[in-house]
This record gives structure tokens, sequence and C-alpha cells, in this order.
């Protein structure tokens, strides 16, 4: 079966290096990209076929939200999550919206196993 | 500042179930039960902040600092002693990078920590107030507890009256403690304190 690309988006690199190893540690069928801000996350996302997003809210250069919106104005197929620290329901709200789902940091195994799940991998 | 009896019991109370949802949060991160005191809620000057903080943490500490703004606004702070920060780093990601690393990562890890808990804080407390809470990127900081809390140019006096909330913390192995404080000016806890009136029942006229 064809490896997924999953694309990890948090200014955090200790974050990025939690979720890393929970998906390795999973033995996920995934090629794995980082990002570290809005930017990078959009950029990969034009330079490679991703299938999936992990995506924290609370980054410098843009919220995590507003790279939602991004994403999916250029590859609505995009499977997208938020993984992030900002819980309160207005945030889940807002997701809902934008019509992404929602992970609350931090990142569990039993998280990232569902979030695996839905995409199929 | 007069606060009612039934006030401060009510902030008691939503302070116990949002420092509840940050506990849950570390107790994920570091797989631990994590022992909890109970919410102290003080109104002080600004050297008595200091006093008990060097008091508590015996003078240097690692700290994590959100500012938050709402209908009230204030600065969160997830404090420790500074020797804890290595021993809790070992504990979020020690299996994933060898010990040189654990020190070029120690402020990084810190500063997710205090993201991931402080966060689950705020967010409860705008759960429950049903207020939408802005928070700001955190911010490591380290050293003299005085520049954390107030930074290094206070613009205000030492008699300034401050609302000081504090909660200790501790994993149940005894390893790490520390505290979750939220500092708020009087203009900002009278508004956190109207919230909190909005939420409780009408007095009994009877």
């Amino acid at each position: 079966m064809e490896k997924k690309n999953l694309l990890i988006v948090d200014d955090s690199r200790v974050a990025r290096m939690v979720v890393r190893s929970i998906i390795e540690n999973l033995k996920a069928n995934v090629v794995i990209l980082e990002a570290a801000n809005g930017q990078e996350a959009l950029q990969a996302i034009r330079d490679n076929q991703v299938h999936a997003v992990l995506l924290d809210h609370g980054m410098p250069d843009k919220s995590g939200l507003e790279v939602a919106v991004e994403i999916r104005a250029e590859k609505p197929d995009i499977l997208i999550y938020m993984l992030t620290a900002n819980v309160q329901e207005s945030m889940k709200s807002r997701a809902q919206t934008v019509g992404v789902g929602f992970i609350e940091k931090p990142a569990t195994e039993e998280k990232i196993r569902d979030f695996l799940e839905r995409t199929g991998s | 500042m007069p606060v009612s009896k039934l006030q401060k019991d009510a902030l008691v109370e939503f302070l116990n179930v949002a420092i509840g949802r940050a506990a849950r949060a570390l107790n994920l991160m570091v797989k631990e039960e994590i022992l909890l005191s109970i919410p102290n809620v003080d109104f002080l000057q600004r050297h008595e902040v200091l006093a008990r903080l060097n008091e508590t943490t015996g003078g240097v500490v690692s700290a994590i600092q959100q500012t938050f703004e709402s209908s009230f606004s204030g600065d969160a702070f997830l404090v420790f002693p500074e020797n804890q920060s290595l021993k809790l780093v070992q504990y979020i990601i020690g299996d994933l990078i060898d010990e040189e690393s654990m020190t070029e990562l120690e402020q990084e890890t810190m500063t997710e920590v205090g993201n991931v808990v402080l966060n689950a804080c705020m967010s409860s407390l705008s759960d429950q107030l049903n207020q939408p809470i802005q928070s700001s990127i955190p911010l490591f900081l380290s050293g003299d507890p005085q520049e954390i809390l107030f930074g290094p140019h206070p613009r205000q006096s030492d008699d300034t009256l401050v609302m000081f909330i504090t909660v200790m913390f501790q994993m149940k192995s005894g390893q790490i403690g520390g505290y979750i404080m939220l500092v708020l000016d009087m203009d900002s806890a009278n508004n956190f304190l109207g919230q909190i009136d909005k939420m409780l029942p009408p007095p009994n006229d009877e």
C-alpha cells in the first residue's frame, strides 16, 4: 500500500518531536513532513502530495485556523485536524465552522491512533 | 477589595475545575498522577507577592508566561524552582533524545509544557465563564522572580495591589512540583469577579 504524506505543523520543535515519535511507535504507514509555521506549511502542501495535516493553532506568523482556511482553498481534499492547547469551546466551534477536526494537546498515542485511522493509514 | 464569601467560594470552585484540567494535561505528558493544592486567592501588594514567591520557590525560578485577554486580562505563569526544569524535560522527551540535547531543548520543552498546561487552565475558565480568552504565545523566563512576574523595568510601584492566585502542584512521586499563578491588576480582578457574579444564582430575598 502506498505511504501517505502526513504534515505536522507546529512552531514548537518539541511538540513536533513528540507527535513524530508517537506516529513512529504506532508504525503507521505514513511519510512524516514537518513545518514550523504557516508559510512553511503552505509551501509543503504545494511541493508534496499531502494527505493529512496536524495543525497547531497558536503560531507566530499565522494562526492555525488561518492556515487551515488557506489550505482548504488550495487543496480542499486534504484532511485537516487542529492539534492545539487552546481547547476552548469557542475554538472548537470555529474549527468546526472551517470544517477541520480537533484534537486537544497534549498528543497521546490514543488520540493520534484515532487520527491515523481517519486518514486510512 | 471586598469579596463576599459566596464570590470567593465560587472563584475557588471555578479555579478548581480549571486547574484540574491543567493537571490532567500535565498528567498526560508525564504519565503520572498530579496532586493539587486548593487555589489560594489573595489581594497583595507587589512586594508581598515577591516575598511569597521567594518563600515558596527558594529564589531563582524557571517560568513560562502567557498574557491573557478577555473582559479581564492578566498574566498566567507556570513556575518551577530552577533545578526542576531539566527533570521535567527528562520526563517529557527523555526517551527521544540523548543527554547532551536535553539542555539544548530545555527551553523549548518547558515552553511547550507551559503552552499546554496554561492553555488548558485558561480554556476551562473561558468555557465556564462563557467568555472567549485570547492568549499570547508562551514565553520562557528564568531568573529573579521580580523580573519574571513584573518585567525588568516595572512601571508600577511595589505597593500596587494585585489579585494573586496560586495553586501548588506536585507529581505523586514527589519528583517535580511547581505552581500555577495568575496575576491580575485590580480593574481586571473586578471584571473577573463580575463575570463570576453573572454565573451565580440570584440572591434569595426571603
